[in-house]
């Protein structure tokens, strides 16, 4: 642990600042993913000029009670550093409105895993008390002797880790006036628009799958889990044993990227349900599979996803995140560029 | 609300990096079985010099034997015209309806959608072109069993059968008895059309049909010409009228391309044309372009100029003017023609919500035309 440490670049420096250096890191990547979710929305929701005029009044509003956001331009050590830069990269390509190249998807990917390596890195076995400070439940990385060591969800834990969350991104007078503004959010959405965040989750690269032309969130997109499936199928009954045998541990792998904290239990609930759906598609004819693919595809995705709660401030929250009114501000001086004959 | 959320997305990116290696050994998904023998094409004619001339398109190819017409799906064969395009489809899903786009014909419905490689048109910015630019014998192809498909199709309540992706005339001697089937099994029968298609064969084709939707690609036959193509604009006029006059359900499409056929001029055109010759009930698809094929170097449609599209059309007289491909959007909703209220609200091809009652406006009790149940 002492190495990956020094890999971080963890200073003694960086531990005498006020906030220890770790968790300056956490929140600073946390802000870069509540960021890159606000681009996707902004650029998917196809807001009007009044739209936008109206949540820069609110985040302005909310910004003024929140404490204020990290700074994302500002350098992280070691390692972390990479994975800022390319969080700030897509989020600038997005900023201009410019398409995610599969390089740019793929380096995102590399990212978020050492983004999720550190952040178990930091994890807790279990929360220190009943409390929402971040040192509840994350703590030094030097301090682990052991490795990183998830921590058990149960709903309890689960429901004081979201507080804490909510309360780390917008500070506790930021939360009270993000949930007083949030009927006025819910008013000036369109219906369809409201109809986006049902299935809204964290979105660094918005979807490009032709098949739903929903930009912003999920929408439908399983090309990669459909990909997955037709290797699946293609691969050949001799092989298909030891094929399955060597792929589904590297699911462990993606269920990290999905929740940091998975424990082993579900990691092993996760390779079931897939594996489940593996066995299911390659059992199907032709006809069969191209019927229900979607649907397989589906089960696959939902395996790795943790069931979603909901919220009533659930559009506010992603919508108003402090340092939102600045993107705002961008989207209503590019509308009005756009109107200048 | 649920933090870890943010995070899920995270999901389909991980398996291709995670994933990677051990697809790899998994097999190659792009492997394609072998392809069906062609079967002999109708709507042709034998020159007496093993050249054939094939009728079913208005390009009305004359073939040398070894000759492929410019769909890439039919070919002379020792002077018999031979069509691939016959029971191998590179395309099987089911989609919701609203993606052919029909947004009149049983909304909020799945329909089973297929398609065979190949089209008799090259439009330069072809949305589909991996499929539609081919020959059915080098796609991959899955093995198609019209039972079981139609067996599933009554499990998964499934409404309706769309010849889509590629262009469904191109393959008609196959589709033809695959939609006369699928109407003794109670599906309804769809076609997304180019409409470059002779009088005859789309007769014919349109007895087993219920709903086209035809792509009106442009409004000039220089547009037709340079980016499409085709010969002129003339005969897709001309098989729109031919399928209203029918009696079929038809929606119009335009896929705007920005610089190319998205003046206000070129679209009030359409508009009119529409209204004069189809009536004002029929629905105009604006679709926004996305940059494929090859004209990878223009940029995807500005939703002002699809929105000044919709106010051009709603002008000209149209009552249900769409925007697609584009969402959320208030112009992916259906509103009554008398009062303007929502009847039906969309998110892309999602229906969110459908107050019609027997295809009656809730508010005022106007009937919306199309095929609501």
């Amino acid at each position: 642990m002492m190495g990956f440490l020094a890999t971080l670049g963890l200073s003694v420096s960086a531990a005498r600042a006020e906030m220890p250096a770790w968790e300056r890191a956490l929140r600073a990547l946390d802000a870069h993913v509540h960021h890159l979710s606000l681009l996707n929305l902004v650029n998917g929701l196809n807001l009007t000029r009044e739209q936008a005029a109206a949540l820069r009044r609110l985040a302005l509003h909310v910004e003024a009670a929140a404490d204020a956001p990290p700074a994302l331009a500002e350098p992280l050590p070691g390692a972390l550093e990479a994975v800022r830069k390319t969080y700030a990269d897509v989020a600038e390509a997005l900023a201009a409105g410019r398409a995610v190249t599969p390089e740019a998807e793929r380096r995102v990917a590399e990212a978020r895993a050492a983004h999720v390596r550190f952040i178990r890195s930091t994890l807790l076995p279990k929360p220190l008390a009943p409390d929402s400070r971040c040192a509840n439940c994350h703590t030094d990385p030097a301090a682990h002797r052991g490795g990183a060591q998830p921590m058990p969800l149960t709903p309890e834990v689960a429901r004081q880790a979201e507080l804490a969350h909510c309360a780390a991104d917008y500070g506790w007078a930021g939360l009270v006036a993000l949930t007083q503004v949030s009927p006025q959010v819910e008013k000036l959405l369109t219906a369809a628009q409201k109809a986006v965040f049902c299935d809204f989750s964290c979105c660094l690269v918005p979807p490009h799958d032709m098949g739903d032309p929903v930009r912003a969130g999920q929408a439908d997109a399983t090309a990669k889990e459909l990909d997955l499936l037709r290797h699946v199928r293609a691969c050949p009954a001799p092989h298909w044993p030891a094929a399955r045998a060597d792929l589904l541990p590297r699911f462990d792998a993606v269920t990290e990227l999905v929740s940091p904290g998975a424990t082993v239990e579900r990691k092993a609930a996760v390779r079931e349900a897939i594996a489940k759906a593996l066995d299911h598609a390659r059992s199907l004819s032709d006809t069969q599979f191209e019927l229900e693919k979607a649907a397989l595809a589906r089960a696959v995705r939902d395996a790795l996803q943790p069931p979603a709660a909901d919220s009533p401030h659930k559009a506010a929250f992603f919508l108003l995140v402090p340092g939102s009114s600045k993107t705002y501000a961008e989207l209503l001086r590019k509308a009005e560029r756009a109107e200048q004959p | 609300m649920n933090r870890r959320d943010f995070l899920t997305e995270l999901a389909s990116l991980g398996i291709a990096l995670e994933l990677g290696p051990s697809l790899a050994h998994a097999g190659a998904p792009a492997d394609r079985g072998a392809a069906l023998p062609p079967a002999e094409a109708e709507y042709y004619a034998q020159n007496g010099d093993g050249s054939v001339t094939c009728g079913l398109c208005p390009h009305h190819e004359t073939l040398r034997p070894g000759d492929f017409g410019r769909c890439r799906a039919r070919i002379n064969l020792g002077g018999v015209l031979q069509t691939y395009g016959v029971g191998q489809p590179c395309v099987l899903n089911v989609d919701p309806i609203e993606k052919n786009p029909l947004n009149h014909v049983l909304p909020g419905s799945s329909t089973l959608a297929i398609a065979h490689a190949g089209c008799n048109l090259r439009c330069q910015y072809c949305q589909n072109w991996q499929f539609s630019q081919e020959c059915p014998r080098d796609t991959r192809n899955l093995r198609f069993d019209q039972a079981e498909a139609f067996a599933l199709a009554r499990e998964k309540q499934i409404k309706s059968l769309t010849f889509t992706y590629t262009e469904g005339t191109t393959h008609i001697e196959f589709n033809k008895r695959l939609a006369a089937a699928a109407r003794k099994a109670g599906l309804r029968v769809c076609l997304c059309s180019n409409g470059y298609i002779q009088p005859k064969p789309l007769a014919d084709f349109l007895e087993v049909l219920d709903a086209v939707t035809v792509t009106i690609k442009g409004f000039t036959d220089a547009f037709y010409q340079t980016c499409i193509g085709a010969a002129g604009l003339r005969p897709v006029l001309d098989s729109c009228q031919q399928i209203r006059k029918a009696g079929k359900w038809l929606e119009v499409a335009t896929l705007i391309v920005p610089g190319l056929n998205d003046s206000d001029k070129e679209l009030a055109d359409i508009a009119r044309w529409v209204q004069a010759n189809l009536g004002p009930d029929t629905p105009w698809h604006l679709e926004r372009f996305t940059p494929k094929f090859k004209m990878l170097n223009r940029p995807q449609t500005p939703q002002a100029t699809l929105e000044e599209a919709m106010r051009l059309g709603q002008s000209e007289g149209l009552r249900f003017v769409y925007i697609s491909n584009l969402a959320p959007h208030e112009g992916n909703h259906t509103r009554c023609a008398r009062c303007r209220r929502p009847v039906i609200q969309r998110l892309g091809f999602k229906v969110l919500r459908n107050d019609l009652l027997n295809g009656q406006c809730p508010h005022c009790g106007t009937r919306l035309p199309g095929i609501w149940t």
